[in-house]
């Protein structure tokens, strides 16, 4: 059975007097947990996916299908409740920005969806501590975010994503504001997530070395799915140079 | 719900500065209100005493016709055989003359040591004297005695604390209900106490210590003198507390003493009645049954009638209250809607986050409103003590000149409290709204997105309808209840509401029309400042309506009031001098004759009738005078201009009977002109119908008599305007015939060599003897009222200064939050050359552009509002007045605005020249 299952979709956005289509029919298949990534040149279409599987937008046309915890589930066509309810416990999203809360504690912010869920505190209290001792961040854990580093930042927003362990975790741009170093480190962890957590990790970058750690990457271009890169076996330098190779053949 | 509080305290918290000055609006907001309904409750509770004293606990009384009139005391005993009647308190009313030889110790003039000698002086006074039965009086109501006991035999007196005063040192103020008037007698007298005290004291600390018990007090004595009599001597046993709010001064003895020292026999004022609660009679029963048995002379009324216009009166306070209180917080909320608004679009990417990440639409909105009732609620709490404090410990100080308590009304410290609350949650409502409407999408990608021009002009369109609905109300409706309802319940919001919205096209206009000028004058690069304000319309726009309506309300305060003075105070052709009495006798004008600068004399007499002619029904009661004099002196000695008819024709008709000639009020509010009919009823409820044979001006009898205030029952009826009419039918309708008033003419200074005050003195003087309460020239009366009013018109002047400052707390947030979330655009501007004081500048010139647009807005809206104020006074009361600018109060008010603006935004200003422009640039 697949996990992620994505077919002809096709979404257009309104600018001015025209429409811009995003994406021109775009399939993608992933059939097990593991880190994956999205990459394409800027305005190839590659967040406006992303969008579509948080459920944050709809597509004009196709379907989405995500094994969830409670079986097979179609994104395409959720009322903006259902989608509301259902980002909370099946979808973890970290943003490019971290978008914490600045007047809550890093512990606060990773429990921020169990707080708007009702859940019980003691419960998500025992839940948020544990997933700090995990990404190594449990002694930052009353500290407010402008105490944090941007790479300890991100991990607060990684774990708040991993709260209810959601079936799809999207990354979208997760070491945007990071130095080389961090992200590196980022990429690894995001990896070892997906490894241990038997997550599907989907991370959309436009960095060679970031799809290095991932197991395959899907390239987008002009709002299609232009091929996949199995990344088995090579390097970030190998990666850039198959995915040069891809760009430059359609050019 | 837990999610949506800490969404709220965190929002709140992160933007503690903003916060804090949101919470000191809605607070300022609530001391006024507070303040102003302790001030209020203060006032209606003396009020309410005053009426309590008036009435008691009586169920109905008997009450002679006409001022100074008595009826046969044998209906007494009828009354009391009456089945039902628990208590029947008789009294009889009248006027006595009382002298006091108040001892003195002085020093003499020109003396080289300290001694101060005994002397004496002698203070004269005319004063209202009630004669009660003590042990039926007691039961009906209660003369709290300061000190002594009740009068028990004849010749003792018990003073009230004003007339005590008053016999102690002279009063001639001409003031606003200032009767009473005593004065220094010429001449010498004796020591109206036994064993005075000393005859010399060696200083002068000994002398002020014996001169300050020198009031009168139990066992002095005062004289009552009577024009013809010897002087008689009447024993002070008591000195009892003034009634609640003063008023006239009042002296107590027993029945039969009053009757010895006023020469009258057999004769009642008034009987109080309380009727047994298990006889199952009811108080309109007893005045039905009664009623035709009464005598010519008198009259029966329940005491529900008499205290009916207090509780209209104070109904028509608590619709005033609520207004108030509606407007002052609603202007509150605007701001806070304003200040969380522009939260919610820095936080876009904050909630759109929120959004991704689960929060339903319901939970960003509830934790908005979260966050405005938590600002209300602090501003609640900092702002209601404060108030109640500041009134209370303002009420206890001035507590001796208003002779009235503070009185918290706690259900009104609710209502504020209420308000405060509910300006919260208003302001957060627009909030709440755009917080629901964030998608996720759209503030993820934060783009800046220029206002729709849809959304401006439907913004455009909603202002100019509040504004239209505020005017309409006069042009569509006719009745004057209609239009006052309407304009309360529907008008007014409109106006504040319609003016609200028409802030942003107002700030787009001066944007466009004023930044040219302004770039130059402050050097900024073209077109910055217009497009800064095109950008974000709405946050110029509803800054500028948050400061524009304390403007509006100086503008509307003074124009009205600059109106009520020019077009009704001013235009009165005062007569040269009134006198005021009770029942003066026809001696009294011949005595005034006698003065050699007195040219002219005209006795009249005034009796209020209740009429329907103005105020609105249901909320108030009124009167109006009937007048009547005698025609050959009156329209010789008056000033007046006659609208409808001529003197000639209406003195016919008015001889005839039947016929009055109106003021010109009533032709401005009831369009009643000759051919039309006055109806009015009297005391008893009997209704009475006049021929209108004449339409004059105003010859400011009812003003002159209202602002000497003869009568006690000021608490319960509002008296305004007049009719003229003649004697017989003030006989024969309304068993009135006493004469209230003296108008008289006087020679000028040049011819007489007396001076306004002294021709005054002389006149007081003269007609003391002959019940006179107080006397003042057409001048001075005018004189007087135009200077109340100019205060009146200072304080609320210092009412809506108190508001803008409200208001600057919200534009320094507002300020505050435009420059955060603009941040980065500033950092940019810095990085590509922009110096740090263009920076500032740029904030100044926007602050400059919200001044501008609140000037104007508030100037527009303020004539606005007085226009509708200008005609639902000619609606309800018929004073035709004439809408004219105060350029001054508005070029002050203006003032005021700008330097409120500037102030608001200078720290804020300053504190952006001074960051750096990586700090700027690293707030993305």
């Amino acid at each position: 059975m697949l996990l992620l299952s994505c077919s002809n979709l096709h979404k257009a956005y309104p600018l001015a007097n025209r429409s811009v289509p995003a994406l021109r029919g775009v399939d993608l298949c992933i059939e097990k947990p593991g880190f994956y990534a999205i990459m394409g040149a800027s305005g190839s279409g590659k967040s406006t996916l992303l969008h579509l599987l948080a459920t944050l937008d709809r597509p004009d046309q196709g379907t989405i299908t995500l094994a969830s915890k409670d079986g097979p589930r179609s994104l395409h066509n959720l009322s903006e409740r259902e989608a509301t309810i259902f980002r909370r416990k099946q979808i973890g999203i970290v943003f490019q920005q971290f978008n914490l809360i600045p007047t809550l504690t890093a512990q606060e912010n990773v429990e921020l969806p169990g707080l708007l869920d009702g859940d019980d505190p003691t419960k998500l209290r025992a839940r948020s501590s544990a997933l700090m001792e995990q990404l190594g961040i449990a002694q930052r854990a009353t500290h407010r975010p402008d105490a944090l580093s941007g790479g300890e930042q991100q991990r607060v927003a990684i774990a708040r994503a991993l709260l209810y362990s959601p079936p799809l975790l999207l990354a979208d741009e997760p070491t945007g504001n990071l130095d080389s170093a961090s992200s590196a480190k980022l990429w690894a962890l995001l990896a070892e997530i997906a490894r241990e957590q038997n997550l599907l990790v989907l991370m959309v970058t436009h960095e060679p070395a970031a799809a290095a750690f991932c197991s395959r990457v899907f390239v987008l271009q002009d709002g299609r799915m232009k091929a996949t890169i199995e990344t088995e076996g090579l390097d970030a330098g190998g990666v850039a140079t198959r995915y040069q190779q891809l760009v430059a053949t359609t050019n | 719900m837990r999610a949506a509080w800490r969404l709220a305290t965190s929002s709140l918290w992160q933007r503690r500065t903003r916060s804090l000055l949101l919470v000191l609006v809605i607070a300022l907001s609530a001391l006024l209100v507070s303040a102003v309904s302790v001030a209020m409750g203060s006032l209606r509770a003396a009020l309410q005493g005053r009426v309590t004293a008036i009435v008691g606990n009586a169920d109905a009384r008997i009450q002679s016709r006409g001022s100074g009139k008595t009826f046969d005391s044998a209906l007494l005993r009828e009354v009391r055989a009456m089945p039902g009647v628990m208590v029947a308190s008789p009294r009889l009313e009248s006027a006595l003359s009382l002298r006091f030889g108040k001892p003195v110790w002085k020093k003499n003039e020109g003396a080289l040591d300290e001694t101060h000698r005994l002397t004496v002086e002698v203070f004269q006074i005319t004063a209202r004297v009630t004669g009660v039965d003590a042990e039926q009086d007691a039961k009906v109501r209660r003369i709290k005695l300061l000190s002594g006991r009740n009068a028990q035999a004849d010749d003792e007196i018990v003073l009230d604390q004003t007339l005590a005063t008053r016999l102690s040192k002279e009063n001639t103020t001409v003031g606003i209900g200032q009767i009473g008037l005593s004065l220094l007698a010429r001449g010498s007298g004796e020591v109206s106490r036994a064993n005075p005290g000393p005859a010399s004291v060696p200083t002068a600390a000994k002398a002020d210590e014996l001169n300050a018990q020198s009031t009168p007090r139990p066992d002095d004595w005062v004289e009552l003198v009577r024009f013809g009599d010897k002087a008689r001597r009447l024993t002070v046993v008591g000195i009892a507390e003034p009634p609640p709010l003063g008023g006239a001064p009042w002296g107590y003895m027993t029945i039969q003493g009053l009757e010895k020292a006023a020469k009258l026999s057999g004769g009642l004022t008034r009987i109080d009645l309380v009727l047994d609660p298990e006889s199952g009679i009811t108080p309109l029963q007893f005045v039905d049954t009664i009623t035709p048995r009464l005598p010519e002379t008198a009259l029966a009324q329940t005491s529900e009638k008499i205290t009916s216009g207090f509780d209209k009166g104070a109904q028509a306070n608590e619709l005033g209250f609520l207004l108030g209180n509606l407007m002052a917080f609603l202007a509150a909320g605007f701001i806070i809607m304003t200040g969380l608004s522009v939260g919610i679009t820095e936080r876009q990417r904050e909630l759109a986050m929120l959004r991704c990440i689960g929060a339903s639409r319901w939970q960003l909105a509830i934790s908005q409103l979260f966050a405005g009732g938590i600002l209300g609620i602090l501003g609640s709490a900092i702002g209601i003590p404060l108030g109640v404090a500041a009134a209370v410990a303002m009420l206890t100080h001035y507590e001796d000149r208003l002779m009235a308590s503070p009185v918290v009304l706690w259900d009104r410290v609710a209502i504020a409290s209420c308000g405060a609350i509910f300006a919260g949650l208003v302001g957060a409502s627009l909030p709440a709204f755009q917080a629901s409407r964030v998608t996720p999408l759209k503030a993820l990608a934060a783009r800046s997105v220029p206002a729709r021009p849809r959304t401006i002009a439907i913004i455009t369109v909603l202002g100019l309808a509040g504004v239209l609905i505020h005017l309409s109300i006069f042009t569509l409706l006719t009745d004057p209840d209609y239009i006052f309802y309407a304009y309360v319940s529907l008008g007014l919001p409109a106006l504040m509401i319609g003016y609200f919205f028409m802030g942003v096209p107002a700030a787009m206009i001066v944007a466009r029309v004023a930044s040219p000028l302004l770039e130059v004058v402050l050097a900024l690069p073209p077109k910055l400042l217009s497009r800064s304000v095109r950008a974000t319309p709405f946050r110029f726009g509803f800054t500028s309506s948050a400061m524009m309506a304390g403007l509006a309300l100086m503008v509307a305060i003074w124009t009205q009031g600059a109106a009520a003075m020019r077009d009704w105070i001013d235009r009165i052709q005062f007569p040269d001098g009134f006198a005021a009495g009770l029942a003066m006798p026809p001696e009294a004008e011949a005595a005034l004759r006698e003065l050699p600068f007195i040219t002219d004399t005209c006795a009249i007499s005034l009796h209020p009738v209740e009429t329907e002619a103005f105020g609105v029904k249901g909320l108030t009661r009124v009167k109006t005078f009937f007048v009547a004099f005698d025609p050959e002196s009156f329209f010789r000695m008056s000033t007046i201009t006659w609208i409808q008819g001529d003197e000639q024709a209406a003195r016919k008709k008015l001889d005839a009977g039947g016929a009055v000639i109106v003021a010109k009020e009533f032709f401005v509010a009831r369009n009643m002109g000759i051919g039309g009919e006055f109806v009015c009823w009297d005391d008893a409820g009997k209704e009475h119908r006049f021929e209108v044979v004449g339409v004059v001006s105003s010859p400011g009898l009812e003003v002159a008599n209202n602002f000497f205030d003869v009568s006690e029952d000021f608490a319960t009826e509002q008296r305004v305007h007049a009719v003229f009419g003649s004697r017989s039918d003030l006989k024969a309708k309304f068993g009135a015939d006493s004469i209230g008033l003296i108008q008289f003419s006087i020679k000028p200074e040049s011819q007489s060599g007396l001076s306004d005050d002294a021709s005054m003195r002389q006149v007081r003087e003269k007609l003391q003897p002959f019940g006179l309460l107080n006397a003042g020239s057409g001048r001075q009366i005018k004189n007087t009222i135009m200077g109340f009013m100019e205060t009146t018109l200072k304080i609320t002047s210092a009412i809506a200064i108190f508001a803008m400052l409200v208001a600057c707390f919200g534009v320094a947030n507002l300020v505050i939050a435009g420059v955060h979330a603009r941040r980065y655009e500033f950092g940019v501007l810095r990085a590509l050359g922009a110096s740090n004081h263009m920076l500032t500048r740029l904030i100044l010139a926007e602050a400059l552009i919200i001044t501008i647009t609140a000037c104007v807005l508030g100037t527009l809206m303020g004539l606005q509002g007085a226009f509708g104020g200008i005609r639902l006074n000619a609606n309800i009361w018929g004073i035709d007045m004439r809408l004219q600018p105060p350029l001054f109060a508005i070029a002050l008010g203006w003032l005021f605005v700008a330097f409120m603006c500037i102030a608001a935004a200078t720290p804020t200003a300053i504190a952006l020249g001074r960051q750096r422009p990586r700090e700027l640039l690293s707030a993305r």
